[in-house]
């Protein structure tokens, strides 16, 4: 109970390093990120500086000495912010951090509170009309940039050279992407008339091997099954044993025609009925 | 046998009409001619051929065997017979049936047997007289015929089929004789007799 309960703020710039080293030395996080931020920068600017000046695949001796200056000229701008970064702690130490515990010792003042809140809330008001229009500005002047970026980039180029297809391939699950397709609906969607229109039959037929394929199958197997089925000697019997010339059928017919002229002769002598007329008997 | 759907029908269109049915008496007038010659000539290449080993035999003593008519008679009577029988009891057809498209078989449409098929022989070998029966006969048969219970058939089919029969060669035509039918009709009849009783 008299314990008061600790700002969160209050905390934040005064908490002691918990790695235990001296508070004189020992660096707030916010500043010391922006450091290291600033040396990486640094670093990566005098890299590029380094390497342009060298060339790209050939390095000089000239090119050495200007390696080594920029180098040189980097260290000394790290050294210069780690003791900018030792003067900004000392200064937060000193203005900033009192400054945030009159703040939040006043925050805690109901009237202040009140004023802090309505002014909370006229930002909150506006946010909503301020805040799309700061990101389409952003948004535009992102692609702006992109735009002007690329114009200097050959991508196609870039992708060419860089990019290892295979491997990219490798990656690609195909049987994943086969199943994802509807084939049905694609077939429904072809015009299967105007692709066998420019189907040329005669080059695809010309392109076959029909003698491979003949050579493949066995045609005597299949001749002799035939065979067997149709029984073609006895069929050749059946057709050769007849004598069925034309003047054998003509005698033949005449024969038959002199016949039923007899039958008819003898039945109209004998006083037959045609009823009983047995030149068309059955 | 073959697959009947791949039988092939020698028949002529214009001939289908009358197959099986009884044959009249000038088609089997023509066929005994024809038999006949092809007898005479099968006894003149015997004679030819006798006398031609006697020529070989007897060389420059050669001379042309005579041969008195009795002889002639019964050699050609008993070819004839040898002929008709053989011819009937295998295949139910003489060369001169075969030519006029003809087939002998019995009552029942069966080829005949080697006893009927003799006995057939004989009687139109000595009386091919009693074959004019036929131009009166209702059935068109002749009196061997109506004797050992045949009938002569238009068929000009070559396919026959040889089927169980109590002959002991069992060749029947493959067109159904009229006779057959008439049987089945008979049985036909009969039946439909039966129902109109009930």
């Amino acid at each position: 109970m008299h314990e008061p309960t600790p700002i969160p703020i209050h905390e934040l710039p005064t908490d002691p390093d918990p790695s235990g080293e001296a508070p004189g030395t020992a660096v707030p996080p916010g500043v010391e990120q922006a450091i290291d931020v600033l040396i990486g920068l640094v670093t990566l600017a005098t890299n590029a500086a380094a390497s342009i000046l060298r060339g790209d695949e050939e390095p000089g001796a000239g090119a050495e000495g200007a390696t080594l200056v920029t180098g040189a000229a980097a260290g000394f701008l790290i050294e210069g912010l780690r003791a900018a970064g030792a003067v900004l702690t000392a200064f937060e130490r000193t203005l900033v951090a009192p400054a945030t515990t009159v703040a939040g010792a006043a925050a805690e003042r109901p009237e202040i509170r009140e004023l802090l809140e309505h002014w909370q809330a006229s930002w909150e008001e506006q946010r909503d009309q301020s805040e799309p229009v700061a990101a389409d500005t952003l948004r535009r002047g992102i692609r702006r940039g992109a735009d002007a970026l690329m114009d200097q980039l050959d991508l196609t180029q870039l992708v060419i050279d860089h990019l290892d297809i295979q491997r990219v391939a490798e990656q690609i699950d195909i049987d994943a992407l086969v199943g994802g397709l509807d084939i049905d609906r694609l077939i429904d969607r072809m015009d299967m008339d105007r692709l066998a229109s420019r189907i040329d039959i005669d080059a695809l037929v010309a392109r076959l091997d029909v003698e491979a394929v003949v050579d493949n199958l066995d045609v005597a197997a299949i001749a002799a099954d035939v065979i067997d089925e149709l029984d073609l000697p006895q069929l050749i019997r059946d057709a050769t044993a007849d004598i069925t010339s034309d003047g054998v059928r003509t005698a033949r017919l005449r024969g038959v025609g002199a016949d039923r002229a007899l039958r008819r002769a003898v039945d109209r002598i004998l006083a037959r009925s045609e009823a009983t007329d047995t030149g068309e008997r059955r | 046998m073959t697959d009947p759907r791949f039988r092939v029908e020698t028949v002529p269109l214009e001939a289908r009409g009358f197959q099986g049915q009884p044959a009249g008496l000038i088609t089997r007038v023509a066929a005994n001619v024809i038999d006949l010659a092809a007898v005479l000539v099968a006894l003149v290449v015997c004679y030819l051929a006798t006398a031609g080993v006697l020529f070989l035999r007897r060389g420059a003593r050669f001379s042309f065997p005579i041969v008195s008519y009795p002889t002639a008679f019964w050699a050609g009577l008993l070819a004839l017979v040898v002929y008709f029988a053989v011819s009937w009891a295998t295949g139910g057809r003489t060369y001169g049936d075969r030519v006029l498209g003809l087939r002998v078989t019995t009552a029942a449409g069966l080829g005949l047997g080697g006893a009927r098929a003799t006995v057939r022989a004989v009687l139109s070998a000595l009386f091919p007289v009693l074959l004019l029966w036929v131009a009166v006969s209702r059935a068109s048969r002749s009196i061997q015929d109506l004797v050992v219970g045949t009938v002569v058939i238009y068929d000009w089919g070559p396919a026959r089929r040889v089927i169980a029969s109590g002959d002991a060669i069992g060749v029947a035509v493959d067109v159904a004789s009229p006779v057959a039918h008439e049987a089945e009709d008979r049985n036909a009849e009969a039946v439909t007799g039966l129902d109109r009783e009930r």
